[in-house]
Formats: C-alpha cells, structure tokens, sequence
C-alpha cells in the first residue's frame, strides 16, 4: 500500500472545527509505511487547538481501518510552523465557501 | 540552574497566565476582549504543553512527585499566584510579562538547543497577537502599579546580572542573555523599564523571583484539575 493511499484515507479525516479535511488543511507533514506500521508526523494550526485529541484519534482509527495497518504512530511536529500557506487550493477553496478569511 | 529549569519556569509560568487570562473571559471591558482572553489563554495553555513536552528531549524533567502536593513546586512568579483583581493587572500581564517570555522564547529559538530552536518558532507567530493585544491596551492607559510589578517581575525573571541565564548565553544555547532580554522587551514595548534597579541578594534563583510565590488553594486546584472535576464528575 503507498502512501499515497493511506493520504487519501487521512483526505476523509475532517478537523472538528473547520470544514476541510486534515490534507487540504495542510497538517499532514508525512505519512511512512514500514509493514504493519503507519508513521505519521502531523502538527495542528495552533498550539493551543482544543481539537487536537479528536483529531489523533480520528486520524488513527482511520488508518486502522486500512487493510493491512495494525499499528498507526503519530509524531506531533511544529517544525515548519504551519500557516495558512500550507492549505491546498481545494483547502483555502473549502474555507473561502464558508466565510473563513486565508 | 540547568536550561531544563528554565525551561519548566516559562512552561509553569505560561500555564498560569494562561489560566488568569482565561478567568478574564467573561470579565473584560469589552465582548472582543472577552474573546482575546479566551483565545490568547488557550494559546499559553498550549504553549505550556508543548514547553513541558521539550524536558525529556532536554534530558531532565525537573518536576518532582511534589507537584502534586506542594504548590511551591510550580516555579511561577508571584505575579499569578492569585486571581488578578483589576483590569489593569490583566493588561500589564498581557503587555509586559507575556512579552518578557516571548523574548526569552526568541532567545530559545536563536540559540544552539535543536529541540527548543525548532519546537518553539511556532509560538512566535502565536505570540505576535498577544503582544498587539496587550500594546493596544496599554496605550489606553492602565494603573501604575500593577505595570511597575510586572516589569519588576519581568527583569527579576531574566535574572541577575553574571547569573545561569548569562551563563546560558554565553555558552550559545541562549541567545541572549538578561541585559539583551531586557533590551529587547523594552524596544518591543517602546519604552524604558520604569522600575529601579533589583536589589539581587534575595533572589531565589529557582523561583526566579526575590519575593516567594504564593498560589492559593482553588488556583492549585485547577492546576491540578481539581476544579474542573466539580463539574465534569463523569471525566474523573
């Protein structure tokens, strides 16, 4: 299984705050597949996002849900800093359509 | 002093501000300050985390088994060991000490510790909104006392002259040491620190502060998560 596709998985984890998905929202920074093991290094907007344990969560039981994937491993980074730069076209479109300023 | 312990200071002193700003949210001059507050104490109460997070990549995690038990275990400054009760306190800390940890926050990120240079850039661009914040409101005017404490606070958190933060600095994993840090917080803050100078010789250089800190019962309580529990008894 690529990577490729378990980013497409980690395209149906949405953030609870914002409607966009955690790809076009730009804070998946990696995603590596050893065997049974997923590693994902993923930051938040802020350090102070209230939704971080929702989206750990979320992110991990998805992967699981992949064939294959017994074991997800998530590293929390903040090196780049995410800034709204990091949205996808698709991303700044989503939040754009509901009124957000990017 | 080990860079550990500073470190645990700025984390502790960060979660306490974070938590006075987030008493303010119902409480402050207007609904958008209402707001800042609300949003500027969830930022510190990140940052904390994220400051706490870097002590085992530091190799010491100064806090002891009596952080549970023993509210001097918090390395805080006395500034937060009680619930402000003026608006200009709110402001003061907003202007001043929050300013004071961003600079060492800069120093951190400038200096040669790998963890601290890249964990903590983030909480520049986060920190930039509280200082706007706190600048607007100074420049309305607020009481001189609760600034003159503050900027004492702050200098006295830079510590000494010749002290382990000048030893930090010059051993590069601070990039500055305390005269540049106070140099710094007086050009972010347009001013010069209007306090005299400290008198160092009853300084406690883990508190980081001459007078003892004091947090009371209900504030430990919070900080251990004793309060929430009142009202959250299903989340014990």
């Amino acid at each position: 299984m690529s990577p490729d596709r378990l980013i497409e998985a980690l395209r149906e984890v949405r953030d609870p705050e914002m409607p966009v998905n955690i790809v076009d929202l730009g804070i998946v920074y990696g995603v590596r597949r050893q065997g049974v093991r997923v590693e994902v290094d993923l930051t938040f907007t802020a350090m102070g996002c209230p939704a971080t344990e929702f989206i750990l969560e979320d992110v991990r039981s998805r992967l699981l849900r992949e064939p294959g994937v017994e074991e997800v491993a998530i590293n929390v980074v903040w090196d780049p800093p995410w800034t709204a730069a990091r949205l996808t076209a698709e991303g700044r479109e989503a939040l754009e359509a509901w009124g957000l300023a990017v | 002093m080990s860079l550990a312990t500073l470190v645990l200071s700025l984390a502790d002193n960060k979660q306490l501000l974070g938590l006075r700003y987030a008493e303010w949210a119902i409480r402050a001059p207007s609904l958008e300050a209402d707001i800042a507050a609300a949003a500027m104490g969830l930022d510190d109460l990140g940052h904390s985390r994220v400051l706490y997070g870097c002590l085992e990549a530091l190799g010491e995690d100064p806090r002891g088994p009596n952080r549970e038990s023993d509210p001097s275990s918090y390395l805080c400054l006395p500034y937060f060991g009680r619930p402000w009760t003026s608006w200009s306190q709110f402001v003061a800390a907003n202007a001043v000490l929050d300013t004071a940890f961003s600079v060492m926050i800069q120093a951190c990120v400038e200096g040669s510790v790998d963890v601290l240079r890249t964990r903590l850039r983030k909480m520049l661009n986060e920190e930039r909104f509280h200082f706007l914040h706190g600048r607007s409101w100074l420049r309305t005017g607020i009481e001189p006392g609760p600034l003159e404490d503050a900027w004492t606070q702050a200098i006295e958190w830079f510590g000494p002259p010749q002290g382990e933060v000048e030893r930090l600095h010059r051993e590069g994993a601070l990039a500055m040491g305390p005269a540049e840090l106070l140099a710094q917080l007086e050009e972010r803050l347009e001013t010069t620190a209007p306090v005299g100078p400290v008198d160092w010789s009853g300084w406690d250089e883990v508190q980081r502060s001459t007078r003892p800190m004091v947090i009371d019962d209900r504030t430990f309580a919070m900080l251990r998560g004793l309060e929430e529990r009142r009202y959250h008894p299903a989340g014990t």
